[in-house]
């Protein structure tokens, strides 16, 4: 169990202040078209929030996971930050193989992508061979911009973890559904590769369970926005006479979506707990987390649509990007029924 | 860990598996607590549950959250609540005593510290308590309730009024009992304790839909009280319902969602690998490990001396609606076989009374539309 602590609320502070900030000089279609404004950038960086993740890190982090996911919540919220998930990722997986300091740089000199065949989509054609790898990566979120990649090849012993140089990859924008996270697919011929390090099974699954918290949280931030848009719109819309928030069905739908988002918020922060403590209970926890918040991030951006009436079917309103964000997250990891079964069978 | 004792919990967890196998239940543990058991089977749970509640006293188990004074161990209610989830992993039978020492009891020592008898009688196993709240009028609108206690000059009270819901009145030998003293509204109410073997109570036991009995109309017909009946101030019955009702939220556990005997029933069948019986099965482990956590947030919020929060109603809706899933998946896992009557079949008609069991999903809803979203009041 966790009890928020300064530092945590600290993050989320000033990540809420960056969403402020970035709500106040952009519209969201505006960002997704064009990508955090420079302000934007300039603040995150200056954050360090991937700094947090590192063992001697500064912020007292400790090497966990719970700061830097509080700030991937956050970010979500705002749909800001599109790389910040993936960096995550990439620094978390480049980790759990023990990289040399200067391989560390790199993966968070950053942005650097992440692959993982099978976890996330599209990796599944790549093959290794003497300090490179070939292959197509069909979406590869960040791959638009990244230095380098790194790439999780699982094998019959657990996993090699590579950082690949993207210097000659051929890249190509993938036009995306979720249009607040960037993606490219990636073409790499030969591309230089240096091996990071090698994971047994055991921590192959541990590292997965991070992963999938990891993505339940970018959930949490999303449905947290959808959830508070709907129910400002319902208390400010007038219709009848009335504000439409006074409609038995309308409040109704209100507190569904907050029995989605205060069971999600409970799951993924026992997750992260588990993982930050070393849990045994860690899998189960992650597993209940992921398919959870992928679930119910969907019904809630669906339910967020609809308090909206039509303008919540239109550009004029930002209801629809979370649902492309949620839409997209439920396919990761190979979406909510696998995981669930994977829960039941172990 | 921060926060919670994990010495504390793995004394108690350690102490349990010594103890409790002994004073676990004959047979498999129910699906739901509306499965039906004879007469003479339920007065051996009966009897099982406070001989349990006696040894656990006895050991010093009985009471975590009680003061010193009272017997207890001075600890928080959080602790109960730990002691509870360890509990729950044994099939000894608590739930005749869940209305007793989960919600009279801590009533009982906020407001009644005095009523040293009554709270002994609870710990120690001797009595079973009921809660006399609903009326065929007042359900979750519990401030229009009708039954009226009157005082008369020597200072004792006389109560008529009729009383519905009440589960294990038939087994109670004393009742919690809220009826109006006063005008209309929740600041004419008063607490009462009442003695349910007193001349003019009588009881009708009410058939639930899956076969069983566990709740009962009470009629109060004329019922004498003694001068120090009332548990708190007179008028200040609302106050300490909310008191109650606030520790039911707490009462709110993982253990009414049969995850692992409808993992058992599907690998019985030869069905567990099929991934479409793994998915929903899945789920329903992801419904309890996400109440497990929700329950620990309330944990938290009331160690650091909040109440359970908004969780609480969140977790009453959650649970509500997972029994409800589980209720489905078990009947599509048996197909056919719903055509007879037994427990699973009876597990498939139980949900309803937990829907309703502390306030219907409508009730809930509107209070986390009124008091947490602060939406506009229904026109």
């Amino acid at each position: 169990m966790h009890a928020d602590d300064d530092v945590e609320h600290q993050i989320r502070a000033e990540l809420s202040r960056v969403v402020e900030s970035a709500r106040s000089r952009r519209s969201l279609r505006e960002r997704t078209e064009g990508g955090d404004d420079d302000a934007t950038r300039r603040q995150l960086s200056e954050l360090g929030i991937l700094d947090a993740m590192l063992p001697d890190g500064p912020g007292l982090a400790g090497g966990g996971l719970r700061h830097v996911l509080a700030a991937v919540e956050e970010a979500a919220v705002g749909l800001v930050a599109p790389d910040l998930l993936v960096s995550t990722l990439a620094l978390w997986t480049g980790l759990a193989a023990q990289p040399r300091p200067g391989e560390l740089r790199q993966i968070l000199l950053g942005p650097t992508a992440v692959a993982w065949p099978g976890v996330l989509a599209g990796a599944e054609s790549v093959r290794q061979a003497d300090r490179s790898v070939t292959g197509r990566l069909g979406y590869v979120p960040a791959g638009l911009s990244a230095q380098h990649l790194v790439l999780v090849l699982p094998d019959a012993s657990g996993a090699v973890v590579c950082l690949v140089t993207l210097d000659n990859a051929r890249r190509e924008a993938l036009p995306v559904l979720d249009l607040s996270r960037p993606a490219a697919v990636l073409e790499l011929r030969s591309a230089h590769t240096r091996e990071l390090g090698c994971l047994s099974p055991a921590e192959l699954t541990r590292l997965r369970a991070a992963w999938l918290v990891a993505i339940a949280a970018d959930c949490l931030g999303g449905m947290r926005a959808a959830h508070d848009a709907a129910v400002g719109y319902a208390r400010q819309r007038i219709a009848f006479g009335r504000s439409i928030g006074s409609f038995q069905a309308v409040r109704h739908r209100c507190a569904d979506m907050f029995v989605d988002v205060e069971t999600t918020r409970a799951v993924v922060r026992g997750a992260i707990d588990a993982v930050d403590e070393g849990g045994e209970d860690v899998d189960a926890l992650a597993l209940a987390a992921a398919s959870h918040a992928m679930e119910v991030f969907s019904r809630v951006a669906e339910s967020s649509i609809l308090v909206h009436g039509a303008l919540g079917f239109t550009y004029e309103c930002d209801a629809h990007f979370y649902l492309r964000r949620s839409y997209s997250n439920a396919a990761a990891t190979g979406g909510v029924d696998r995981l669930r079964a994977e829960l039941a069978i172990g | 860990m921060t926060g919670e004792p994990a010495a504390l919990r793995a004394e108690a967890a350690a102490w349990l598996r010594e103890h409790a196998p002994r004073f676990a239940a004959d047979g498999p543990a129910p699906l739901s607590p509306f499965e039906v058991v004879d007469e003479a089977r339920e007065r051996e749970l009966v009897e099982l549950a406070r001989r349990w509640q006696r040894h656990k006293f006895e050991a010093g188990w009985g009471a975590l959250s009680l003061p010193t004074t009272l017997g207890g161990r001075g600890l928080s209610r959080a602790d109960d609540v730990m002691f509870t989830d360890e509990e729950s992993r044994y099939h000894v039978p608590t739930h005749v005593l869940e209305v007793t020492t989960r919600m009279v009891l801590p009533t009982l020592v906020h407001w009644s510290p005095e009523k040293r008898t009554s709270i002994e009688g609870i710990i120690s196993g001797r009595e079973v308590w009921c809660q006399l709240f609903s009326e065929p009028d007042a359900g979750s609108d519990l401030a229009a309730l009708r039954t009226r206690a009157t005082r008369q000059r020597d200072g004792t009270w006389t109560v008529t009024g009729q009383k519905v819901w009440t589960s294990w009145a038939h087994l109670a030998q004393r009742g919690y009992l809220l009826a109006r003293t006063g005008a209309d509204g929740h600041g004419g109410l008063t607490a009462f304790e009442l003695d349910m073997a007193a001349p003019g109570v009588s009881i009708r036991r009410i058939r639930q839909m899956t076969g069983a009995s566990t709740f009962n109309e009470v009629f109060l017909d004329q019922v004498s009280l003694p001068v120090d009946a009332p548990i708190g101030p007179v008028g200040q019955g609302w106050a300490v319902a909310m008191t109650t009702l606030m520790n039911e939220r707490l009462a709110v556990g993982a253990d009414q969602i049969p995850y692992d005997e409808l993992r058992a029933e599907a690998a019985r069948r030869g069905r567990l690998h099929q991934p479409d019986v793994a998915a929903g099965l899945g789920a329903i482990r992801a419904r309890r490990i996400v109440l497990e956590q929700l329950r620990q947030q309330m944990v938290q919020s009331v160690r650091r001396g909040g109440d359970p929060g908004p969780e609480g109603s969140a977790a009453k809706l959650f649970l509500a609606e997972s029994v409800l899933e589980a209720a489905r998946f078990a009947r599509w896992l048996i197909g056919p076989d719903i055509v007879v009557d037994d427990r699973w079949s009876q597990f498939a008609l139980a949900w309803p009374g937990i829907k309703n069991a502390g306030g219907t999903d409508e009730v809930q809803k509107t209070i986390i539309a009124n008091r947490i979203l602060g939406l506009p009041k229904e026109g």
